[in-house]
C-alpha cells in the first residue's frame, strides 16, 4: 500500500508539469473549504490569497506548456463583464465597478485555460477535490458547533459565523447533488464514503435553517433520480421519492424539526388561508422582489449597476433575495440576459448526455436558487461554470488560441474537432 | 432591386415610426397620471441625494395641520446629529443618537414641537406571540385598516420597541397607574395617552452592552432582553459587524412611522433623516396618499445638508391633493394602436423577409427604447432638472413597451411555427 504511494507520488513530482498540476488540484479542496466562508474576517484573506496562488500557478501552467483558448466561455463571461460596465457607465459609477465579479472573472477564465487541458476523469476528479473541500469544512463546522449540533438544534440557524447562512446552505446543498451524483455513478465501496458525505452535508444544510435551500434541493435530487434512470428503473424511483417524501413529513412530527415544521405550515398559510401564523421571510421576500421589479420597470435597459437595490428596499438595505430581479434591476435586460446564457448554456450542451450529470446538476441547482438569494457574484459560481463549460463535447471546437514561441506571442483562428488535449 | 430596395426600406421606416409613435404615446399615458409625477418626484429626490457628496443628510419634515414651525427643531436636531455624525454611517429615521459623558443614548422621540402632537392614537398597543423568542409586546407605530400589524424580528424593528411581553405583564401588573385596566392592550393605551412618547434603550458600555435598559416615558419596561438583544444576536451581530450597537441601529434603523393612519389624521410634526429610508417614503406615499385625510393640509418639506428646501417638496405637495391614479386614457389607447400596428405589420411584410431581416425588424423598436434610455441616462447626469426626465421617461412607458416588445415576440414566434 505504503509502496503503491510512494510510486504513485514519484510519478507526480517526476517533472515540473505534472507536480505544478498535482498543486494546483491540491489546492482545490483548500479554495473550497476558504470560498464557503470568504464573507467573513479573517477567512476572506485567506481565500483571497488562496485563489491568488492558483490563478498564478495555473498561468504559469498555461503559458510554459500550453495555450491559452478563448472561446465561448470566455465570450459569455466577457459579456457580461460588459453588460456591468455598460450599466455602470451609464450610471456614471465606474468607480464603483464591482471588483469582485470583474477578478472572479478573471480567476474563472484562468482556471477554464487549466480545466480544458484535463482529461474526463481529471474533471470529474475536480468535482471529487471539491467535495473533499466540502467535508473538510463539515468537520470544521461540526468542531466549531459541536454542543449545537450534537442536540441539532435546528432553530438556531448555525452557521453565521461563517457566512450568511442562506448562502452556507447553498454551498452544502450543490456538495450534497454532487455527492448523489457519485453515489449514483461510483461503483464498489468508494460509495460508502459518498452516502456518508451526502448525509453529512444534509445535517449541516439542515442545521442553517435555511428553508429556500431545503425545498430547491427536494426538487433537485427527485429530478436528479428521474434523470438518471431509465424504463422500469423510473417506477422504483417514483415509489422511492414519494416514500422519501412521507418519510420528510413524517419526521417533520419529531420534535427537534419543529422549526421546519413551524415554517413550512406559515407559508402554507401565508398562500392558502387567511388565518394563522405567516412566514414573514417569504412575505418579505416577496416585497423585497416587487422593489427590485419596480426598479428594473423605471430603467429597463441598463438598471442602477451594481449595489444599488439596497438603497430602494424599505430603508432594510437589503438585496433583492432574488437573482433575476437583482440582475434586471442592477444591470437591466443586458446583465440579465448575459447571466442567464452564461448559466443555461452549458446546462443545454451537456443535457442528456453520457457522464454530464455532473455540470448538468451542479449549474441548475444554481439556477433554481436563483429564485431565493443573489449568486452572480458569489465564488462557488465561478468554479462550477467554468467546469459546466469545460465538459461540453463540442463537435467542431472554434476558438482563438494565445501562445508564446520564440519569445513571440501568437494569436491564431483555430478550429479543432477535440478539444485541445492533443495539442 | 430597386423596387426591392424601396420596399425594404418602407418597411423600416414604417417600423420606426410605428415604434417612436408607440414609446412617445406609452410614456404621454404615464406622465398623464398623477401618481407617476409623485414616484418621479421621490426617484428624482433619490437621484439628486446620490449624486450630493456628503450623502449622510437629507431631511424631511411631514407636517398635517397646523404649520408648528418646524424649520427651527429641524436645526436643532440637526447639530445634534452632526455631532454624532462621525460615529454612524447612516441614521435612523426619528432615531436621535447622542454620546455624551459615556452614554450612548438613543432616543426616539415623536413629537418634536410643542404645539401639536399625535395623543391617544398614536401607538396600537397589541401583543403577539410567536415561536420561540419572539414572544414580545410590539408596538406597532402604524394601522391599515384598523388592523394592528403583526410584529416579527424584521418588521417589529420598523416599527419601533421591541419587549417582552411576559416582562411588560409584570410591570404592568406591579405598576399602581394599570391597576384600573383588565387587559395588557388598555394599559399601555393608557401608558401612551401622554403627550410625547419616548422609547429610550441606554447602555454604559458600548462594546459590551450588558447593561441596556428600556423605557417608555421613562417607566423601566424591561433589561433582561428582547428579541434582537438575545444573546444569540448578540453573538452574531457582534461577529459580523464587530461592534454590537451596530446591531442595534441595524434593526432600528427604519421605524417606519410616517406610515400612521392617525398620525396624519391627528394633525403631527415629525422630523426624519431619509437617507437610506427611501423605500419608507415611497411606501408612504403609495400608501398614504391615496387616503383623504392626507389631501388636504399633507405638508412635506425635503432639505437639502445646508437647510436648504428640495424642488420635489412643492411637486410633492400639490400632488397630495390632487391625487388620481387615472391618466389620460386617450394616449394608452394610441399607445396599444400603435404597438398593434407594428405587430401586425410584421405579418403583413413577413413573406418578402429574410432571416436577417426578420432579426433586425424584432430588434428595431427595442434599439429604439434602448437609445432613448441612452439619452435618459446621459441627461440624468448633465441636467439639473430630474424631475422631469424622471416624469417624461416614466416607468408606466417603459412597462407597455417591454410588454408591447414581449407579446411582438411572441407574435414572430407563432406566426413563424404554426402559420
Amino acid at each position: 500500500m505504503f509502496k503503491k504511494l510512494t510510486i504513485k507520488m514519484k510519478a507526480k513530482f517526476s517533472s515540473l508539469e505534472t507536480t505544478l498540476k498535482s498543486i494546483i488540484f491540491a489546492l482545490i479542496p483548500l479554495m473550497t473549504f476558504f470560498l464557503i466562508m470568504s464573507d467573513r474576517k479573517p477567512y476572506n484573506s485567506l481565500a483571497f490569497i488562496l485563489y491568488g496562488i492558483e490563478t498564478l500557478l495555473i498561468l504559469f501552467f498555461i503559458i510554459k506548456y500550453h495555450k491559452f483558448v478563448f472561446d465561448v466561455f470566455s465570450l459569455l463571461l466577457g459579456f457580461f463583464v460588459l453588460a456591468v460596465l455598460i450599466s455602470q457607465l451609464t450610471n456614471f459609477t465606474l468607480i464603483d465597478f464591482p471588483r469582485t465579479i470583474l477578478l472572479l472573472s478573471i480567476f474563472g477564465i484562468i482556471f477554464y485555460q487549466f480545466l480544458i487541458t484535463l482529461n474526463e476523469e481529471e474533471k470529474h476528479n475536480v468535482y471529487k477535490l471539491i467535495i473533499l473541500g466540502g467535508i473538510f469544512f463539515a468537520i470544521y463546522f461540526i468542531i466549531y458547533y459541536f454542543d449545537d449540533v450534537i442536540h441539532l438544534r435546528f432553530n438556531e440557524r448555525l452557521g453565521g459565523d461563517f457566512s450568511d447562512q442562506n448562502d452556507l446552505a447553498k454551498n452544502l446543498a450543490t456538495f450534497v447533488i454532487l455527492s448523489e451524483i457519485f453515489i449514483i455513478k461510483v461503483k464498489g465501496k468508494n460509495k460508502i464514503i459518498y452516502i456518508i458525505s451526502t448525509f453529512l452535508f444534509l445535517v449541516l444544510m439542515l442545521l442553517t435553517g435555511s428553508i429556500s435551500n431545503l425545498l430547491v434541493l427536494i426538487v433537485l435530487s427527485a429530478a436528479l433520480l428521474f434523470y438518471m434512470t431509465k424504463g422500469k428503473q423510473r417506477i422504483f424511483v417514483t415509489i422511492a421519492i414519494f416514500a422519501m417524501f412521507l418519510l420528510f413529513i413524517v419526521s417533520l412530527q419529531l420534535p427537534f424539526m419543529s422549526y421546519f415544521r413551524t415554517r413550512l405550515i406559515n407559508m402554507y398559510n401565508l398562500v392558502f388561508s387567511e388565518s394563522g401564523k405567516i412566514d414573514h421571510s417569504f412575505l418579505e421576500r416577496t416585497h423585497l422582489a416587487m422593489y427590485g421589479l419596480r426598479l428594473f420597470i423605471s430603467k429597463p435597459i441598463f438598471g442602477y449597476g451594481y449595489n444599488q437595490v439596497q438603497f430602494y428596499t424599505m430603508g432594510k438595505d437589503a438585496f433583492s433575495h432574488n437573482n433575476f430581479i437583482e440582475l434586471l434591476a442592477s444591470f437591466g435586460i443586458l446583465g440579465f440576459a448575459a447571466f442567464e446564457i452564461l448559466l443555461l448554456y452549458p446546462i443545454i450542451k451537456n443535457w442528456k448526455k453520457q457522464k454530464k450529470e455532473l455540470a448538468v446538476f451542479s449549474l441548475l441547482y444554481i439556477f433554481v436558487f436563483q429564485i431565493f438569494l443573489i449568486v452572480f457574484r458569489k465564488k462557488i459560481e465561478y468554479f462550477l461554470i467554468p467546469l459546466a463549460f469545460s465538459l461540453i463535447d463540442y463537435p467542431i471546437y472554434k476558438c482563438y488560441t494565445l501562445s508564446f514561441k520564440n519569445k513571440k506571442i501568437y494569436f491564431s483562428k483555430k478550429n479543432y474537432s477535440e478539444p485541445l488535449l492533443s495539442e | 432591386m430597386k423596387n426591392k430596395r424601396f420596399f425594404l426600406g418602407l418597411m423600416f421606416v414604417v417600423n420606426s415610426l410605428l415604434s417612436i409613435l408607440g414609446i412617445s404615446f406609452s410614456y404621454l399615458y404615464g406622465a398623464s397620471k398623477s401618481s407617476t409625477t409623485a414616484y418621479a418626484a421621490l426617484m428624482s429626490l433619490d437621484a439628486k441625494v446620490k449624486s450630493q457628496e456628503n450623502t449622510n443628510f437629507l431631511h424631511g419634515s411631514l407636517s398635517y395641520s397646523p404649520s408648528p414651525g418646524s424649520v427651527k427643531e429641524y436645526n436643532k436636531l440637526l447639530d445634534l446629529q452632526k455631532k454624532t455624525k462621525g460615529k454612524y454611517r447612516y441614521y435612523n429615521s426619528f432615531l436621535v443618537s447622542s454620546n455624551e459623558d459615556g452614554f450612548i443614548n438613543y432616543d426616539v422621540d415623536y413629537g418634536t414641537t410643542n404645539e401639536v402632537y399625535a395623543k391617544t392614537n398614536l401607538l396600537q398597543v397589541s401583543t403577539f406571540y410567536d415561536f420561540h423568542f419572539m414572544e414580545s409586546l410590539g408596538l406597532p407605530l402604524f394601522r391599515f385598516d384598523d388592523a394592528p400589524i403583526k410584529i416579527t424580528a424584521k418588521n417589529g424593528a420598523d416599527l419601533g420597541a421591541y419587549i417582552s411581553a411576559s416582562q411588560a405583564k409584570e410591570i404592568v401588573n406591579n405598576d399602581v397607574r394599570f391597576a384600573e385596566y383588565e387587559s395588557l392592550e388598555e394599559a399601555f393605551q393608557k401608558l401612551l395617552i401622554d403627550d410625547t412618547f419616548t422609547f429610550t434603550a441606554s447602555s454604559r458600555e458600548y462594546k459590551n452592552n450588558t447593561d441596556i435598559t428600556f423605557s417608555v416615558n421613562g417607566i423601566y419596561l424591561d433589561n433582561a432582553h428582547s428579541y434582537m438583544f438575545n444573546d444569540y444576536q448578540k453573538k452574531v451581530q457582534t461577529k459580523i459587524y464587530g461592534d454590537y450597537s451596530k446591531s442595534f441601529e441595524f434593526w432600528f434603523k427604519d421605524s417606519v412611522i410616517t406610515f400612521s393612519y392617525d398620525i396624519f389624521s391627528k394633525g403631527s410634526t415629525y422630523v426624519f433623516d431619509i437617507r437610506k429610508n427611501y423605500g419608507n417614503l415611497d411606501q408612504f406615499f403609495n400608501s398614504v396618499i391615496g387616503y383623504d385625510y392626507a389631501m388636504t393640509g399633507l405638508n412635506i418639506s425635503l432639505y437639502n445638508e445646508q437647510g436648504l428646501i428640495y424642488e420635489e417638496t412643492d411637486v410633492l405637495n400639490s400632488m397630495s391633493n390632487e391625487y388620481h391614479t387615472s391618466g389620460n386614457i386617450i394616449f394608452l389607447f394610441l399607445a396599444f394602436s400603435s404597438f398593434f400596428a407594428l405587430i401586425f405589420s410584421f405579418q403583413y411584410f413577413y413573406e418578402k423577409m429574410t432571416p436577417f431581416i426578420k432579426i433586425a425588424y424584432i430588434l428595431l423598436p427595442f434599439a429604439i427604447f434602448s437609445f432613448g434610455q441612452i439619452i435618459f441616462n446621459l441627461l440624468m447626469v448633465f441636467k439639473i432638472e430630474r424631475y422631469i426626465l424622471y416624469q417624461f421617461f416614466n416607468s408606466i412607458g417603459n412597462l407597455i413597451f417591454l410588454i408591447a416588445f414581449l407579446v411582438s415576440i411572441f407574435n414572430v414566434f407563432i406566426w413563424s411555427n404554426y402559420v
